[in-house]
């Protein structure tokens, strides 16, 4: 008796302090789990992460009408209006993201509504049931963004300069040649178990999550057949007649999704009475050393070097922001600013420097337990191979640290532009 | 033996409860300020949140950006020199005295010029003499990239300016603990702001860039005369011509002990915390009797406006927004009013089942709750976005049906249920991450005048029925408390040339004349439509009379 109390006080003791686990596991049909297992609060979130391969990458608004178009269709044998009041009915959250790098759904509910929040997030993975009327309507939807870019001068701006294709805001004429079979077609190659990869975290045991995953997602398979409802038509539609007319199709660009090559034409956004402004973007290098990066990540952003330029890290992009003075045309604003980002390039970073920014990332690190989020971002990048490693970390070289740094400041991956009132 | 297991499984249970008053410890310091600790065992870190009750809504016209200004140059970054005047050599204060009395005598001559052209310009020479004096200052700080004191120790802060306060927000590991209450007090002890003229002068041309907001727009016409209801870009010339010392005698009256919570969340208990805070922010000064026990004056919003219209036009989709004005946060009806708007909103609410999925009447449809603030009378605001092929007004007509029906028909069971599961688990989560939990509890004392109103808003929603949201829709979702603005997709682009010129030369002046927006807004129309009466010379001849009334930058 005294030896289970014993028990159990050391189990509860051990339960409030001990730091979170991951614990792996995966479904013969290919699915990798991460289980983070936290009893603190009644909740579990989910995070289901799916690559996207090279074909969808070179088309550019293919990804995200695909994940509009799941997000507004009948999922299994729900009808759409249902599937949101069951989510709703349970307070249960899913949200949709797309990065280059891939599609995601990250889900949030409470620890009794487990069982139903896995299963519709299955039924939205795998068992959508694409439809040509719901293409339509998403295609306006989508176009009526895409056009409400125009009132914001630097929005357009930095969706102009967005150098993945993935994400880049599409044209007319990309939007309106986008067939229900190309739909189909990602949905068969990108929603696939072998390539997904599920992290759950919270309030569940090992043996509870993998009957749950195995309960809800054990029947995805590979070679799931496009879920298209019998009366789907077969040919690319005509676009809707309240879209504008775009010129003959052409075919999609045989282009990689990354093309980073300096603009031929300058871009320029005509803003009468605005300050001029200079933005440049390069997407980050795909061999890109994952210390190197979280290194530059920590130093880019207060280097005094860019003085009075700023620059950040959006998701996969680097972002460099020059403000001109009021008598700077657009064109010598851009041009300080990529003065300032080439002069940092070949400056480099110093072994104090290094020093500094490992001190910083190891110190860092403490802080990803006030974010439950960040947890499951940091587990999801472990399982695809793109974790940061203290070792590595410890072996990374001033050299190596400058080599990352120039690769994503190369001129020839800087995307560049600016915005301001047109000189006469 | 099955005692304890029991005894164990209620252990276990009690984990998974919500948040309890008694997980949150709080203290308050000799200056007044005050102290909240929520303790999370296993974390190696905290999250700390300052909260400085004042924000926009305390701005006189003359300060107007203050709270804007005070978050980006006071809080944008940490850096020693900043926290440290002695350090260097020669004094820093002293360089940014001078640059202060340089920005004036620019903006002077700038004035002077405007009104005599001929007159022989300063400019260039006041403008090198900047030009040398910032060198001075930047050769001061230091040249490393992690000169950041918080980034270097792998910790961040952020500031945000609202409506009803400043909010500062940082993270770092638990053992920079003592060192970040050190930093924190010797920045409010210093209010250095060595930054100021960049970050006026980046305000100052993004909110040029922005144009004119929808929100702002419909604020504007709802709360007329009211700080809830200003827009920044109105007040361009007042922030100009702020100084650096302005803003500092500003920090000193708003950023008080007595006006600060701080809320610490993270892996620290209040006997680690409390000696720490109390060595540091204990040694704030203390406000005169007199200033801690004044409350700002702030104007009344007349209950008496009545039903309210404008309309604008804007690029991209056509867009309705109808704002109600609803009591502040500490009201009895709010709660219920929160329910009403979780009703409507949302993807799973009756706006978006019915005006965009049953009806197809809508693309969209959003529901805003304390706009912009909670504190003082704000709004409830409804955002559309009509379908395509239907008007504003179809749109605006079902909105209006289903406010009837809200405030007639009884709410099934089922969608009451669901609101309330929905606020749960809003709840939950608020209470899981430390930052929305630290935030949470600053801003319940900032809007209720209590931290423990987060916790018995819990309670009572638990006791408020479908017959209270029904009531409380019923006094304020009517028409005298509505605001509607119609923009228009048309941009003024479009316009005849003449025509726009006319409209921007007759807003420019009524802005400089007639604060309320609404009437603002109605004088111009009235204004163009004689206008259209007269021939194209006279109303060019009209249009150079008005010309000459507006100030010369302005023309």
């Amino acid at each position: 008796m005294r030896r289970l109390a014993a028990c159990a006080a050391l189990f509860l003791t051990v339960q409030a302090q001990a730091q979170i686990r991951p614990q792996a596991f995966g479904l013969p049909n290919g699915l990798r789990v991460v289980l983070l297992e936290d009893h603190e609060r009644p909740l579990v979130r989910a995070c289901l992460h799916l690559p996207l391969d090279p074909e969808t990458n070179a088309r550019p608004g293919l990804a995200a009408m695909a994940l509009r178009v799941l997000g507004q269709s009948d999922a299994a044998a729900v009808r759409i209006g249902d599937f949101e009041q069951l989510l709703a009915g349970a307070g249960i959250e899913l949200t949709p993201a797309l990065r280059a790098d891939g599609l995601s759904w990250s889900l949030l509910t409470r620890s009794r509504d487990q069982d139903l929040a896995l299963g519709l997030l299955a039924d939205r993975a795998f068992r959508s049931v694409l439809d040509t009327a719901t293409l339509e309507t998403e295609r306006l939807a989508y176009w009526r963004e895409t056009e409400r870019l125009e009132a914001s001068p630097r929005a357009k701006l930095r969706a102009v300069l967005e150098p993945d294709q993935t994400l880049q805001a599409p044209s007319l004429e990309s939007l309106t040649t986008l067939s229900f079979e190309e739909l189909l077609a990602f949905d068969a190659r990108v929603l696939r178990p072998d390539r997904a990869v599920l992290v759950l975290h919270g309030d569940l045991g090992l043996e509870q999550a993998k009957r749950l995953v195995y309960l809800s997602f054990g029947t995805w398979t590979v070679s799931s057949a496009p879920h298209a409802p019998p009366h789907a038509p077969t040919t690319a539609p005509a676009a809707p007649s309240s879209l504008p007319k775009a010129a003959p199709a052409a075919p999609p660009p045989a282009t990689p999704s990354v093309a980073p090559v300096a603009s031929p034409q300058p871009v320029r956004i005509n803003a009468p009475g605005a300050l001029p402004r200079a933005l440049a973007v390069a997407l980050e290098p795909e061999d890109l050393d994952r210390e190197a990066r979280a290194l530059l990540a920590l130093l880019l952003p207060g280097d005094p070097a860019l003085f009075p330029a700023r620059i950040r890290i959006e998701g996969l992009d680097l972002v460099a922001a020059l403000d001109g003075e009021a008598q700077a045309s657009p064109a010598a604003t851009e041009a300080l600013l990529l003065e300032r980002l080439q002069a940092l390039r070949q400056r480099g970073f110093t072994e104090a420097d290094l020093r500094q920014a490992k001190a910083a990332w190891s110190a860092g690190r403490a802080l990803a337990g006030l974010h439950p989020e960040a947890l499951v971002g940091e587990a999801l990048d472990e399982a695809r191979g793109r974790g940061t490693s203290p070792a590595r970390m410890q072996a990374l070289t001033v050299e190596g640290l400058n080599g990352a740094l120039r690769r994503w400041l190369d001129p020839a991956r800087l995307k560049a532009g600016a915005l301001g009132a047109p000189r006469s | 033996m099955r005692r304890l297991v029991l005894l164990l499984l209620a252990a276990l249970g009690l984990n998974a409860q919500t948040l309890r008053l008694e997980e949150v410890q709080e203290r308050r310091l000799a200056n007044g300020a005050r102290l909240l600790v929520v303790e999370r065992r296993g974390l190696a870190a905290f999250h700390a949140t300052l909260v400085f009750r004042g924000g926009r809504a305390e701005e006189s016209p003359a300060m107007a950006g203050a709270t804007d200004l005070l978050a980006r140059t006071l809080y944008g970054s940490t850096w020693p020199e900043d926290l440290d005047t002695a350090k260097g050599n020669g004094s820093l204060d002293a360089l940014l005295k001078e640059e202060e009395g340089l920005l004036e005598s620019l903006r002077l001559e700038r004035l002077r010029q405007r009104k005599d052209p001929e007159a022989v310009s300063q400019l260039p020479a006041l403008g090198a003499n900047l030009w040398t004096l910032h060198e001075a200052v930047r050769a001061r700080f230091s040249a490393s990239p992690l000169a950041d004191v918080y980034t270097a120790r792998g910790g961040r802060q952020a500031a945000t300016p609202g409506a009803d306060a400043l909010v500062v927000e940082a993270e770092l590991p638990a053992t920079d603990f003592e060192f970040w209450c050190r930093t924190e007090v010797q920045r409010l002890a210093t209010l250095q702001l060595s930054r100021f003229s960049e970050a006026r002068a980046a305000l100052v041309a993004e909110l040029r860039a922005r144009g004119p907001q929808s929100l702002g727009l419909l604020q504007g016409a709802a709360l007329p005369g009211h700080p809830y209801g200003r827009d920044l870009a109105d007040h361009l010339p007042a922030l100009e011509a702020m100084r650096r010392s302005d803003l500092q005698a500003w920090a000193r009256t708003t950023c008080r002990p007595d006006r600060l919570t701080l809320v610490v969340v993270g892996g620290l208990g209040m006997d680690a915390v409390l000696p720490a805070v109390q060595r540091h922010f204990g040694a704030l000064p203390s406000p005169p009797a007199a200033a801690a026990a004044e409350d700002p004056l702030l104007p009344e919003i007349p209950a008496d406006l009545g039903d309210r219209r404008i309309q604008a036009a804007q690029g991209g989709a056509p867009r309705l927004l109808v704002g109600w004005r609803i009591p502040p946060r500490s009201h009895r009806d709010h709660l219920a009013l929160r329910l009403a708007a979780r009703l409507l909103g949302g993807p799973s609410g009756r706006l978006v089942q019915r005006l965009v999925r049953q009806k197809l009447l809508a693309q969209s449809a959003e529901v805003l709750m304390d706009v912009p603030g909670g504190r003082l009378p704000g709004l409830l605001v409804v955002d559309l976005v009509p379908a395509e092929g239907h008007s504003l007004a179809e749109v605006e007509g079902a909105l209006h049906t289903e406010i009837l029906r809200l405030q007639q028909e009884s709410i099934p069971a089922d969608e009451w249920q669901r609101a309330l599961t929905q606020i749960d688990v809003e709840m939950l989560r608020t209470e899981d991450e430390p930052a929305a939990l630290a935030r949470g509890l600053g801003m319940a004392w900032v809007e209720a005048g209590d931290w423990r109103q987060a916790e018995q808003e819990a309670q009572r929603l638990r006791n408020t029925g479908p017959e209270a949201v029904q009531a409380a829709a019923r006094i304020w979702l009517g028409p005298s408390h509505r605001t509607t603005l119609w923009l228009q997709a048309g941009s003024e682009e479009s316009q005849d040339p003449l025509e726009a010129e006319t409209a921007r030369v007759l807003k420019a002046l009524a802005a400089s004349r007639i604060q309320d927006l609404a009437q603002r807004e109605h004088l111009v129309a009235e204004g163009l439509r004689q206008l259209r009466m007269l021939s194209v010379e006279e109303r060019r001849r009209t249009l150079k009379l008005l010309e000459a009334q507006l100030a010369p930058e302005k023309r």
